[in-house]
C-alpha cells in the first residue's frame, strides 16, 4: 500500500471524526434551537385524557394572541419553556407536575393553568403560600392575560404566544 | 408533534460506521500492507448490531435522545478496532490473515459488544417507565453491595488480578461485578434521597453559617457508602473509591441543593488524600502504597523509575508524545511498548495513532455523551430519574476525567477502564445499561405528555408505575 | 434540583477542559521530548525498520545490517570486527552510537536531507529503500598492516595507537587504536546482553572503548622538536646554523639539568641544527628553546595546530566526525606562575606540560611533506545514495599553513636525515624518501613511551602518506618500534604491499 494513500486515510479519518462531532453538536444545536422542540417541556398533564380530545383542537380559537408557551421567568428553573398544549398544566413540588418546581415555598400541588375556549385560567390548588397574579392573590379560577407574571414562592412564569 | 430525531441518529450512527471501516481498513493497509477481503466484517456486524438497537429504541423509546447512541456507539466501534489492532501486531505474521471475527481481544470485545446490546434492548424493553426502578430500589442497594464485596470476600485466587481484588474469575471468563454495582447504587441512591428530599432540605441543623442534614437522615446513605469505601480499601482499587465517592456527594448534592454537602465532600476527599500522602512518607504501611502512586505522578522520569514503578505511565506519556498532533496513523503506532494497552491505557494507545487531534474529538465525544444525560437529567420532571440520569451521567463523566488523567499524567494514575473503549465484558455491558437508562430517561424528558403517562405504560402486560412511588401519577381533578 | 445539575455539568466541563489542556502539554508541547526520549524504545524500532546503509572502504563492507526475524528488522554488523572498530564505532539498540556510525547516522538511517528525494519517492511507490553509504577515506592494507604490527609489536606492549593520512590531502588512510574490541556483541538486539558487553568493555584494564589515535594527549617527546626546529628556522637559523648544545643543560632558574638520551648523543657544544634534529640532541633543543623564549615556541605551535583543535573533528568535510581531543603547549611557566626558563627548556623538547594526539603528531609530518599546507583530516570520502549513485564527494580543504614552503623543505631534508642516519633508521622503505623524528617520552609514572612521526615521497616526489605511531609504556627501543610499525603502514598505504 503506497504511502500517500496511507497518509491521506490517516487525516482523512480525523477530518471525518471531527466532521462527525460537528455533526453531533449541529443536531444538539437543531434540538435546542429550532422552534418548539424536544428538550423544552412539551407539556400535557397525564390522566386527563378527557379534559384533552384526542383529535384536532375543539375550536381554533383566537390563534393570532391565543397563548402558545409557559416560560419560567425566575426561579431555579428559569429559561424553562413549556409549549401548551390543550391540557390541563400543573405546577408544583410534585413528581408528576407538568411543572415540577423545587422551591421552599412551593406546595406539592400548588396551582394549575386550565384552557378553555382559548384563554387560560389561573387556579390556586390549596396552597400554603398562595399564587399570585401579578400582585393580586388568586383565589377563584383567574383568566391569565399575556405577559403577566404567574408568581409562586419564588418563581415567576407568564404566558407567551 | 415534536421531532423525534429518530432518522438524525441513525444517519450519524452509520457515519459513526463508517469511520470505524475507515480505521479498520487503514489498521489493515498500515499493518498487513494490504487490505485484507474481510476487512469490513467485524464494521459490519457492528453496524448491524447498532441499527437493531436503533430500531428497538425507535419502536420502544421513540423521543430519547438522538446523540447518545451514535456518540457512544463509535466509542465502542473505535474501541474494537484498536483492540483488532493491536491483536494484529500480537499476532505472527503468518497468522495475521486469519484472524477469525471473534478471536482475539478485539474479537472477544465483538462478542461483548453483541451482548451488551442484546442487553440494553431488554433493559429498554422491561424498563418502559424508569420510575419502576424506584420500586426495587431496596432490593438494588443490596445488589450493590454485594456485587462491590463479592470480591473481597471471594480467595485471592479467584478474585485478583494484577493486585487488584475486584474479579470473579470462573473458566475463561471473568467478569467485574463492581460495574454493575454503580448502576444498582445509583437507583438506590436516588430513591432513597428522593424519598428524604424535603426532610434533608428542610430539617437541617446550622453550623458555622451552613446548613447541615440531620445525621439519621442520611445514615442509610453513609452506611452503604462507607461500606462500599471499606471494601473498596479491601479491594485496593482507588480508582472506582474515587467514583462512589464522587457519585455520593454529587446524587446528595443535586437532591439537596446544599453546597455544604460539597464543601465536606471536597474537604473530605482533599484532606484525606494529603493525609494518606503524610502517612505514607512517613509511617508507611497501608499508605504506602498511596504514597508511592503519588510519587510516580509526581516525577516520573525521575532516577530509574521508568524503568521500574512508573513504567506504565512513561510509556504511556511517551506513546502519547510520539502521537503528537496528528498522530502515527491508524495501525502505524506501537502499542505492543504501552503495557495494558488494551485495558486501562487504551487511550494511550490510541492517542499514539489518532494524534492530539483524534484524542480530543473522543474527548468532546465523551462529554457530548456526558452532557446529554445531564440535560435528560434537566428535562425530566420526576426527582428519580433526574437523579438517577444525573448520578449516572456524572458518573460517566468522572470516570472517563479519572482514567485519562491518571493515563495522561494529569491526576496519579487508578486503575479505571475507558468507558467503550477498554476491552473488558463488565464494563461494557454495564455501560451499554447506563446508556439504555439514559435512553430511557431521556424519551420520558423530551415525549410530548400528552396521552399515555411517562412512557406507554398502557401497554398489554407492562408494569404500572408502584402506586407507593412518591409522587406517583395521581393528579388531584377538583 | 436543576441549578446542582447545571452545576455538575459545568464542573465536567472544567474536568475535560483540564483532560484537554494536559493533552495539549503531553501531545503537543513535550511531544518532542517524549518521541525522542531515551526511553522511547520505538525511536530504534523506526530507525530499524529501514535498511541501514553500509560503510564501506576499498570495496568492503566495514559496517552492514542484516535482515532478521525479530522485532526491529535488520542487526548491524561488523564483519573485520576489531581492526575498525574505533574508526567504525559501533550503533547499539539502547546505548549511545560512536564514529562514523554516530557521525552519518543521520545518512547511513536515511533521516539526511540529502535523502529526501529517495523518501518522497517511496511514498508513491510502496518500497522502504534504504539508508544512504558511507565510503572511507581508510587504505584497507594500511589499517590492517597497522592493527596487526601495532598489537604484535616487539615489545609486547598493549596500548598505542597509529595514524596514517595523506598529506596531500589530509585523508585518513590508517586509523588504529590499541587495545581494541568487537563491536558485535554492543550490537545485540538483547540490549541486556549489549549492555553487559558495554559494561564489561568500560570496566576493562586499558580502555579499549577509547580512541587513542584522536582523544589522547600524551607528553610527544622528541618529536616536539620538529616545531622546535620549524620555530628555529623562522626565527632566522638555518639547517646549518651551529646551536649550542653539549652533554648537559640547566636552565638558569631550575635545578634539574637536562641530558641527552645517551653520553654519545652531541657532547660538543656546538652542532647543526640537522645534526640536532637527526640525533635528537635535548641540550641543543632545549637550549634553543630558551633562548627563542615560550611566546616564540607557543606561536609556532599554535600554528601546527596546538591548542587549536578542541573543535576538530575527523569525519566529514562538511561538518561532523569522530571528536579529536586538543594538544596543549602548556603555559610554560614555573610554579609561580612566571616564566620560567626550567620550564621553557622542558617543553622545548615535548617534556612538562606539552600534550599531543598521535592524529596531531601525523598532521605536523603531513604539513612538513606537503610544503606547509596542513590539510584537514578526514574519513568520509563519498556518500551514496541507496542505489549507489553519488551524492557527495569530499573535497579537500586546507586546515592551516603552519610553515612556508621553504621551512617545509629544510624540516623534509633533515627529517630525511633521521631516517636514513638517524634515531629512526626502522622507518626507512625501499624507494620512497622517508622522513621522521622519533620522541621517547618520560611519564614519570609508567615506562617511556615510544613515539615516530614521519612521511614517505614517492620516486616522483609526491608525499604519499604521513603517519604516526605511539606505544605507550614501551620503556627501551619503544621509538625504534614505532618508527618500524610506521614504516610497515606507510609502504602498506603507498601501495607496496604490508610485508
Amino acid at each position: 500500500m503506497p504511502d500517500f494513500v496511507l497518509t491521506v486515510a490517516r487525516f482523512g479519518f480525523l477530518i471525518l471524526l471531527w466532521i462527525f462531532v460537528f455533526t453531533v453538536v449541529g443536531v444538539i444545536r437543531r434540538d435546542l434551537f429550532a422552534g418548539t422542540r424536544s428538550s423544552r417541556i412539551v407539556a400535557a398533564p397525564r390522566g386527563v385524557g378527557g379534559a384533552a380530545p384526542a383529535g384536532r383542537p375543539v375550536a381554533k380559537v383566537k390563534r393570532g394572541k391565543a397563548a402558545r408557551q409557559l416560560v419560567v421567568t425566575a426561579g431555579q428553573l428559569a429559561g424553562t419553556r413549556i409549549t401548551l398544549g390543550e391540557a390541563h398544566i400543573t405546577i408544583g413540588r410534585a413528581e408528576d407536575s407538568t411543572l415540577v418546581i423545587t422551591d421552599d415555598y412551593a406546595s406539592a400541588r400548588h396551582a394549575r393553568l386550565v384552557p378553555r375556549d382559548g384563554q387560560w385560567f389561573l387556579e390556586d390548588l390549596g396552597s400554603t403560600n398562595g399564587t399570585y397574579l401579578d400582585r393580586a392573590k388568586v383565589s377563584a379560577p383567574t383568566p391569565v392575560p399575556l405577559g403577566v407574571p404567574i408568581r409562586i414562592g419564588r418563581t415567576s412564569l407568564e404566558l407567551r404566544t | 408533534m415534536p421531532r423525534t430525531h429518530r432518522n438524525a441518529e441513525l444517519a450519524m450512527l452509520l457515519f459513526a460506521m463508517a469511520l470505524v471501516a475507515v480505521y479498520a481498513a487503514t489498521v489493515e493497509a498500515t499493518v498487513l500492507e494490504t487490505l485484507t477481503p474481510r476487512f469490513w466484517v467485524p464494521t459490519a456486524l457492528l453496524t448491524a448490531l447498532f441499527v437493531a438497537l436503533h430500531m428497538v429504541v425507535r419502536f420502544l423509546a421513540p423521543y430519547a435522545d438522538p446523540v447518545l447512541l451514535p456518540a457512544v456507539a463509535l466509542l465502542n466501534g473505535i474501541g474494537v478496532a484498536y483492540l483488532r489492532r493491536v491483536d494484529l501486531a500480537r499476532a505472527e505474521p503468518d497468522e495475521r490473515i486469519d484472524l477469525g471475527l471473534f478471536s482475539g481481544v478485539g474479537g472477544r470485545q465483538l462478542a461483548w459488544t453483541l451482548l451488551s446490546l442484546i442487553l440494553a434492548g431488554v433493559l429498554l424493553a422491561v424498563i418502559r417507565d424508569h420510575r419502576i426502578v424506584s420500586r426495587y430500589a431496596y432490593t438494588l442497594g443490596l445488589i450493590g453491595i454485594v456485587l462491590v464485596m463479592l470480591p473481597a470476600v471471594l480467595p485471592a485466587s479467584i478474585s485478583e488480578v494484577n493486585g487488584a481484588k475486584l474479579w470473579i474469575r470462573f473458566g475463561g471468563f471473568s467478569i467485574q461485578p463492581g460495574e454493575f454495582a454503580k448502576l444498582a447504587l445509583v437507583s438506590f441512591f436516588a430513591y432513597y434521597l428522593v424519598r428524604k428530599r424535603e426532610v434533608l432540605s428542610l430539617a437541617s441543623k446550622r453550623f458555622l453559617g451552613i446548613d447541615f442534614p440531620r445525621g439519621r437522615d442520611l445514615g442509610p446513605i453513609v452506611a452503604v457508602w462507607l461500606f462500599s469505601l471499606l471494601v473498596l480499601v479491601f479491594e485496593k482499587d482507588l480508582g472506582t473509591a474515587l467514583l462512589y465517592f464522587g457519585l455520593f456527594i454529587v446524587t446528595l448534592y443535586i437532591a439537596t441543593e446544599r453546597s455544604s454537602w460539597l464543601i465536606i465532600g471536597l474537604l473530605l476527599f482533599f484532606g484525606g488524600v494529603y493525609l494518606a500522602y503524610v502517612l505514607g512518607a512517613s509511617v508507611g504501611g497501608p499508605f504506602r502504597n498511596f504514597y508511592d502512586r503519588a510519587q510516580i505522578w509526581l516525577n516520573p522520569f525521575e532516577g530509574e523509575r521508568p524503568f521500574n514503578e512508573s513504567y506504565q505511565l512513561v510509556q504511556s506519556l511517551l506513546g502519547l508524545g510520539t502521537g503528537g498532533l496528528f498522530g502515527t496513523g491508524p495501525g502505524g503506532g506501537q502499542p505492543r511498548f504501552i503495557p495494558e494497552v488494551e485495558d486501562d491505557f487504551i487511550f494511550a494507545g490510541l492517542g499514539e495513532e489518532i494524534g492530539l487531534f483524534g484524542l480530543s474529538a473522543l474527548l468532546v465525544i465523551y462529554f457530548l455523551v456526558v452532557s446529554r444525560g445531564l440535560r435528560a437529567a434537566l428535562a425530566v420532571r420526576d426527582s428519580f430519574g433526574k437523579l438517577v440520569a444525573g448520578g449516572l451521567a456524572f458518573t460517566m463523566g468522572l470516570q472517563v476525567f479519572v482514567i485519562v488523567g491518571g493515563v495522561t499524567g494529569l491526576i496519579p494514575l487508578t486503575g479505571q477502564t475507558t468507558p467503550f473503549l477498554s476491552a473488558g465484558g463488565s464494563s461494557l455491558m454495564a455501560n451499554w445499561l447506563l446508556i439504555a437508562m439514559l435512553l430511557r430517561i431521556s424519551d420520558a424528558a423530551r415525549r410530548p405528555a400528552t396521552g399515555a403517562a411517562g412512557g406507554p405504560a398502557a401497554a398489554p402486560g407492562a408494569k404500572q408505575p408502584p402506586a407507593q412511588l412518591h409522587g406517583a401519577a395521581t393528579e388531584v381533578i377538583r | 434540583m436543576n441549578a446542582p445539575l447545571r452545576r455538575a455539568g459545568i464542573v465536567i466541563m472544567v474536568l475535560f477542559g483540564l483532560l484537554f489542556a494536559n493533552l495539549n502539554w503531553v501531545q503537543a508541547y513535550k511531544a518532542d521530548e517524549y518521541r525522542t526520549s531515551g526511553f522511547n524504545s520505538r525511536v530504534q524500532v523506526a530507525e530499524y525498520d529501514r535498511q541501514r546503509g553500509v560503510i564501506e572502504a576499498g570495496g568492503e563492507a566495514l559496517a552492514e545490517s542484516v535482515a532478521t526475524n525479530d522485532q526491529l528488522k535488520y542487526r548491524r554488523t561488523y564483519p573485520l570486527k576489531q581492526p575498525y572498530a574505533h574508526v567504525i564505532g559501533y550503533k547499539p539498540v539502547n546505548l549511545g552510537a560512536t564514529g562514523i556510525e554516530r557521525s552519518e547516522n543521520d545518512f547511513l538511517s536515511g533521516e539526511s536531507d540529502k535523502l529526501f528525494a529517495d523518501r518522497v519517492k517511496d511514498m508513491f511507490t510502496d518500497d522502504d529503500t534504504g539508508g544512504g553509504n558511507v565510503l572511507l577515506t581508510l587504505n584497507r592494507r594500511a589499517q590492517e598492516v597497522a592493527y596487526e604490527q601495532l598489537t604484535k609489536n616487539n615489545g609486547g606492549v598493549d596500548r598505542g595507537a597509529a595514524i596514517a593520512i595523506d598529506p596531500r590531502t589530509g585523508a585518513v588512510q590508517a586509523l588504529v587504536s590499541m587495545p581494541s574490541f568487537d563491536p558485535n556483541p554492543l550490537a545485540d538486539h538483547a540490549t541486556k546482553k549489549a549492555q553487559a558487553a558495554y559494561d564489561e568493555l568500560l570496566k576493562a584494564e586499558n580502555g579499549p572503548l577509547k580512541n587513542r589515535a584522536l582523544s589522547e594527549v600524551l607528553p610527544p617527546g622528541s618529536t616536539f622538536k620538529i616545531v622546535m626546529a620549524a620555530a628555529a628556522l623562522e626565527n632566522g637559523i638555518t639547517k646549518e646554523t651551529s646551536i649550542p648544545a653539549g652533554s648537559t643543560y640547566t636552565a638558569p632558574t631550575s635545578g634539574a639539568p637536562i641530558r641527552n638520551a645517551a653520553p654519545s648523543i652531541c657532547p660538543e657544544s656546538q652542532v647543526t641544527l640537522a645534526e640536532a634534529v637527526r640525533e635528537s640532541c635535548n641540550t641543543g633543543f632545549a637550549r634553543l628553546g630558551v633562548e627563542l623564549g615560550a611566546d616564540k615556541l607557543k606561536a609556532t605551535a599554535a600554528k601546527f595546530g596546538f591548542g587549536q583543535d578542541a573543535e576538530l573533528t575527523v569525519g566529514n568535510l562538511t561538518g561532523g566526525g569522530l571528536p579529536v581531543a586538543a594538544s596543549e603547549t602548556g603555559a610554560i611557566q614555573g610554579p609561580d606562575g612566571q616564566d620560567d626558563p626550567g620550564a621553557l627548556a622542558q617543553s622545548s623538547i615535548g617534556q612538562r606540560e606539552v600534550r599531543m594526539t598521535p592524529l596531531q603528531g601525523a598532521m605536523i609530518a603531513a604539513a612538513v611533506a606537503n610544503d606547509g599546507k596542513q590539510m584537514q583530516p578526514y574519513l568520509v570520502q563519498r556518500l551514496l545514495g541507496p542505489d549507489r549513485r553519488q551524492i557527495d564527494s569530499a573535497s579537500p580543504k586546507v586546515l592551516r599553513e603552519p610553515i612556508t614552503p621553504q621551512v617545509a623543505s629544510d624540516l623534509r631534508d633533515m627529517m630525511k636525515l633521521v631516517v636514513e642516519n638517524g634515531t629512526g633508521r626502522n622507518a626507512a622503505i625501499n624507494g620512497f624518501q622517508v622522513g621522521g623524528k622519533t620522541g621517547t617520552a618520560q611519564t614519570g609514572v609508567t615506562k617511556n613511551i615510544g613515539w615516530f612521526i614521519g612521511f614517505a615521497i614517492d620516486d616522483k616526489g609526491q608525499p604519499v602518506s604521513a603517519v604516526c605511531v605511539v606505544l605507550e609504556d614501551y620503556g627501551d627501543g619503544g621509538s625504534a618500534e614505532a618508527a618500524r610499525i610506521a614504516g610497515r603502514i606507510m609502504r602498506a598505504a603507498a601501495g607496496r604491499g604490508g610485508d
